[in-house]
C-alpha cells in the first residue's frame, strides 16, 4: 500500500500534519493515534467508538512520532425524506490534554470539512457538550427534528440531548426539522 | 498515445483527494467500458472511499472504487469494504490491468474492513474466483426503511473475501439502503 496522501510538514516546530486512510497507516501508528485519543476523551471512548473510526480517512496532527490530534471521516448513508444520503461522518476528534487550546481542532476541522465538500453529500458529526461551539462557529448546524437508526427490528428512536447531531450542509437541500436516521453499526448509533 | 502497458502507473487515492479531471476522465472510461450501461447511481456508489486508478499518462485505463457500508450477518454488522466500478478500458484489456487494480482493492480492504464484498458481472465470475473470492451461497437482502427486502438476483453475483470474519457463505446476508441498485 501507498503511503498517506499528504504529509505537510510543521514549520517552525508547528506540528506535522497526515492524512491518509485507516489502510495507509501503519498498524504501530494507528494504534498511538488510539492511545492519544482514549486519553484525551479520559476514558470515556468505548471499544466500538474507535472502530467507528476505521474504514475512512483519518486526519492527524503529529508532534515528533507522538500524535497530537486527530479526526476521522468514514463513509455512512443517512436516510433523510426517503432519501439516503451519502454521508462524511465524523468521529473521535481530539487534541491531546496538554496541547488544547492552540488552534489544533481547527486545523483538524479545515480538513474533515474539506473532504466532506469533496466527496459526500453532507458532513455529520455528534459532538461533546465542550465542543458545541467550535462547531457552530466553523458553520456547522444543529438537527432539531427526530434521530432514529435503521435496525433489522425496524427504526429505533436515538433521543440523545447531550450529545446533540450536527451536520454541514453542502449541496443538498436538508430541513433540519425532519427525521433523519442512521445505518446500522455496533455500539452507539450516532 | 501509448500503448506500452509499462508506461501505466497506479494511482491509490479517496474521492476527495482525486483531482476531478481523474474523477471525470475515470466516470468516462467506466461508462464507456460498461457499453452505456453505467448509471449515474453506478458512479454514486463509486464515490466517498478509496479508488484505485491504472493511469496511461493522463488518461484512465483501469478502475475500482473500494466504499464503506454495513453488511449484516448473523446479527452483527460487518465494517465491510465494498467495491465497485472495476474496469479496464476496452482496447487495453489483457494486459493485467485488472489484477493490478484488485491487488490494491484487496490490500485496502484486508486492512480496514472486516470483510470484503462485491457484486460480479458474468465475464469476470472466474477472475473473482482465481483470487480467492466466494461466490455467496446463502440468501442475500437489504434493510430498507420499509423493512427488510429479498434480493434474489443479488445472490447469483454476490461474491466475499471473508478475511478473519468467521462468516457463513451459506447464511443471510443483508446490505445497508443506498440510491440505485442495493447490491
Amino acid at each position: 500500500m501507498s503511503g498517506p496522501v499528504e504529509r505537510a510538514p510543521g514549520l517552525d516546530g508547528a506540528p506535522r500534519l497526515e492524512i491518509a486512510h485507516s489502510a495507509q497507516i501503519e498498524p504501530a501508528r494507528l494504534a498511538a493515534v488510539r492511545v492519544m485519543v482514549e486519553e484525551a476523551f479520559a476514558g470515556r471512548f468505548l471499544p466500538d467508538d474507535w472502530e467507528h473510526c476505521l474504514g475512512g480517512v483519518h486526519v492527524m496532527l503529529f508532534d515528533g512520532d507522538d500524535p497530537i490530534g486527530h479526526a476521522a471521516v468514514g463513509q455512512r448513508r443517512l436516510v433523510h425524506r426517503g432519501y439516503p444520503l451519502r454521508a462524511g461522518y465524523v468521529e473521535a476528534v481530539a487534541v491531546r490534554p496538554d496541547r488544547r487550546g492552540e488552534g489544533h481542532a481547527s486545523t483538524l476541522m479545515e480538513r474533515v470539512e474539506a473532504i466532506c465538500a469533496a466527496a459526500y453529500d453532507l458532513g455529520a458529526l455528534r459532538s461533546a457538550e465542550r465542543a458545541v461551539h467550535l462547531y457552530e462557529r466553523r458553520g456547522w448546524l444543529l438537527w432539531h427534528g427526530p434521530c432514529s437508526q435503521l435496525t433489522t427490528e425496524g427504526l429505533l428512536p436515538t433521543p440523545d440531548t447531550s450529545s446533540p447531531l450536527y451536520v454541514l450542509p453542502l449541496e443538498r437541500d436538508l430541513d433540519r426539522d425532519a427525521a433523519i436516521v442512521c445505518d446500522p453499526r455496533p455500539g452507539r448509533p450516532w | 498515445m501509448s500503448t506500452d502497458a509499462a508506461s501505466a502507473r497506479r494511482v491509490v487515492a479517496h474521492t476527495a483527494h482525486l483531482d476531478t479531471g481523474t474523477l471525470a476522465a475515470t466516470r468516462a472510461m467506466l461508462h464507456s467500458a460498461f457499453d452505456g450501461s453505467f448509471t449515474d447511481s453506478d458512479w454514486e456508489h463509486c464515490l466517498g472511499g478509496m479508488h484505485v486508478v491504472v493511469l496511461d499518462g493522463d488518461e484512465p485505463i483501469a478502475h475500482a472504487a473500494v466504499v464503506q457500508r454495513r453488511l449484516l450477518h448473523h446479527g452483527r454488522a460487518l465494517r465491510s469494504g465494498y467495491v465497485e466500478g472495476v474496469a479496464v478500458r476496452s482496447d487495453r484489456r489483457g494486459e493485467g490491468h485488472a489484477a493490478t487494480v484488485m491487488d490494491a482493492v484487496e490490500s485496502i480492504c484486508a486492512a480496514a474492513y472486516d470483510i470484503a464484498a462485491l457484486g460480479a458481472t458474468d465475464r469476470a465470475l472466474g477472475f473473482y474466483t482465481s483470487r480467492g473470492w466466494l461466490p455467496w451461497r446463502g440468501t442475500c437482502s437489504a434493510l430498507t426503511p420499509e423493512g427488510i427486502v429479498s434480493t434474489p438476483v443479488d445472490a447469483e453475483s454476490l461474491f466475499v473475501l471473508p478475511g478473519d470474519s468467521g462468516i457463513d457463505v451459506t447464511g443471510e446476508i443483508t446490505c445497508d439502503f443506498r440510491p440505485g441498485e442495493l447490491w
